[in-house]
């Protein structure tokens, strides 16, 4: 017999109740790594803007609440475009509008000269003309999610448009919208004369972090991001994102520990004078300390691994939806199940720590007077 | 007895409990020879389970001195050591673990001890065939006969190979078969092994097996009677 194996043989003792208490965690795990899972997909698919036309960085309102309420003036962005440092300034302005079912259907107002610059990869037909009022580029996960193509045509916000081409950029939120001309855009979402985010690429020879420095200095009411870590700076979602998602963890270790407090400490509480008895061969306090917090490590690195497994399926079970779909396409990264393997080891220590300690602290004879 | 090597020496040892009130041990003094077999009899309440207690460090005195091997329990550090490898004990309840095996019972101690797994197994099936147990290794406590589980409780006192074994009325709750059987054991092992026994008992007729008789009365040693050479004990009490 090994140590693992006496662990084993008194955590199968009470069999319902280590499965609960197993159930228990796991559903704390599965929380935690399903949230991750959502969470580092929307943050992935978020930071998918910041390439859109192969910019070096994205401009856009500083301290914005949210990407969509930023605000960018086209006289700004036309400013932007014409200094020293920077090749390129694509405006664009990111519209939410209902089509169908779907009330998260991304469209983007962008001017014909830009998208003429650096077309987008076309899978079918042409891109739209400078003067073009009624027609609409579809990516190819929303032609496809809505069953057309090429001559349809579609509603957006009871506006009527003509699919004229189908483009594949290999982002969520483009792919699932489409392209419009910037002053259709700006009619809908009545927002008439700005942008809300301008796409910035630098001279060549021209440090980006350098051009974007300077850009914040010289236009104290816009923020650059770079990467997906500054999206904080004009998205407040994604720090609340980040927020929930560690209030859970702390919630599922708070209630994970007091689930494995409960059942160790029964645990210990039932075998005291098994306990006594150890003691009185020769076990240490250390090996008894061992014991109880190697069984609490178990039951808890279990529960993770029925929790991780859990938390992807309830994250495939979300992607049932199509609204969720077409907004985040999950991201299964190590650091989510590390996460929850933390929070189980967390929970873990947590719960053992109490009756490992009365455990240890119980006299050998006390012990094995208890009846 | 006093020309043999000493291996448990206490002097004037005081125990008491409920806040000094009960005193079950109230000076005690008791000398043990290697290799000896000692009978400690009395009422209840004499002490007698205190005493032994005390000299498998499962507890401390208030006062005096107790001696195991050379060495003052009060001055060691380490009484988990002293109960995995210098004591053996058997209580008068065999204490085995119900959801191990009786082999797994018997290689509990070992983990003390470092032994690895392979010869934890090899020596708990020497020491299961010592006690007459051989093929029993498997059952668990509840498939086992009350004098099958004290021979495992026996095997697993023996387990890290002490110089002494306590036994605390390991005969009490047997019948007079299975009790005559355990003391057959522990004469055997004594002699096959050189080991010291101390044995708390009520039963004149378990007593009687023994070298030498202590008798308590209240919480002191009164009288000590019947000190024959070793192995005399056994052709003694024999029918």
């Amino acid at each position: 017999m090994s140590f693992f194996g006496l662990i084993i043989k008194n955590l199968a003792r009470q069999r319902v109740r280590t499965g609960l208490t197993v159930l228990g965690i796991s559903l704390g795990i599965t929380t935690v790594v399903a949230l991750g899972v959502i969470t580092g997909s929307l943050k992935s698919t978020a930071g998918e803007i910041l390439q859109m036309g192969g910019a070096d960085f994205m401009v856009a309102q500083e301290g914005a609440a949210d990407l969509s309420f930023s605000i960018v003036s086209e006289e700004d962005a036309s400013a932007l475009g014409a200094r020293a440092d920077v090749q390129r300034a694509e405006g664009a302005l990111f519209h939410i509008a209902r089509v169908g079912s779907n009330p998260f259907f991304f469209v983007v107002g962008r001017r014909a000269e830009d998208i003429a610059a650096n077309p987008p990869q076309l899978t079918a037909g042409r891109t739209w003309r400078a003067d073009a009022g009624a027609e609409v580029m579809l990516g190819a996960r929303a032609a496809s999610s809505l069953g057309v193509t090429v001559g349809d045509s579609v509603t957006i916000e009871k506006r009527d448009f003509s699919v004229v081409g189908i483009y594949q950029t290999g982002r969520l939120y483009e792919d699932g919208g489409a392209y419009v001309p910037l002053a259709v855009a700006q009619a809908m979402a009545a927002k008439a004369g700005v942008v809300t985010a301008v796409f910035i690429t630098v001279k060549p020879g021209e440090d980006p972090v350098a051009v974007a420095a300077g850009i914040e200095r010289d236009f104290p009411n816009l923020s650059t991001i770079s990467n997906v870590g500054e999206y904080g700076k004009v998205d407040q979602g994604v720090r609340m994102l980040d927020a929930g998602n560690l209030a859970i963890s702390v919630l599922a270790v708070g209630i994970g520990a007091i689930g494995v407090m409960n059942t160790m400490a029964m645990s210990v509480f039932e075998r005291t004078r098994e306990i006594g008895i150890l003691r009185a061969v020769g076990w240490s306090g250390r090996r008894i300390l061992r014991m109880i917090i190697s069984e609490s490590l178990v039951l808890c690195l279990v529960s993770a691994v029925a929790g991780s497994g859990l938390g992807v399926l309830a994250t495939r079970a979300v992607l049932l939806i199509d609204t969720v779909r077409n907004l985040l396409e999950p991201q299964y990264t190590p650091d989510v199940f590390i996460r929850g393997l933390v929070v189980a080891v967390v929970v873990a220590l947590l719960g053992a720590a109490y009756p490992a300690f009365r455990a240890v602290r119980l006299a050998p004879m006390e012990a094995l007077r208890y009846e | 007895m006093s020309e043999r090597r000493l291996v448990v020496e206490m002097r004037g040892v005081v125990k008491a409990f409920e806040g000094g009130r009960v005193r079950a041990l109230d000076g005690a003094d008791l000398q043990v020879a290697a290799g000896e077999f000692v009978a400690v009899v009395g009422p209840s309440g004499c002490g007698k389970s205190t005493l032994l207690h005390l000299i498998a460090a499962l507890d401390r005195p208030d006062a005096g001195t107790i001696i195991v091997n050379g060495e003052d329990l009060a001055e060691e550090r380490d009484l988990c050591k002293h109960r995995a490898q210098e004591v053996g004990l058997v209580f008068q309840m065999d204490n085995l673990l119900p959801t191990l095996s009786a082999s797994e019972n018997v290689q509990v101690p070992m983990f003390e001890i470092g032994l690895p797994a392979r010869r934890r197994r090899q020596r708990a099936e020497t020491l299961l065939g010592l006690v007459g147990l051989e093929g029993k290794g498997h059952n668990r406590p509840a498939e086992l006969s009350g004098g099958e589980r004290q021979r495992v409780a026996m095997a697993r006192a023996l387990a890290n190979e002490p110089g002494i074994l306590l036994a605390d009325e390991p005969t009490g709750r047997l019948d007079s078969a299975s009790g005559r059987r355990i003391l057959d054991l522990l004469e055997q092992l004594r002699r096959e092994r050189g080991l010291t026994v101390v044995l708390v008992t009520h039963d004149p007729a378990v007593a009687d097996r023994a070298d030498r008789i202590v008798r308590m009365l209240d919480g002191r040693i009164v009288e000590e009677a019947g000190a024959r050479p070793a192995g005399a004990a056994s052709r003694a009490a024999r029918p």
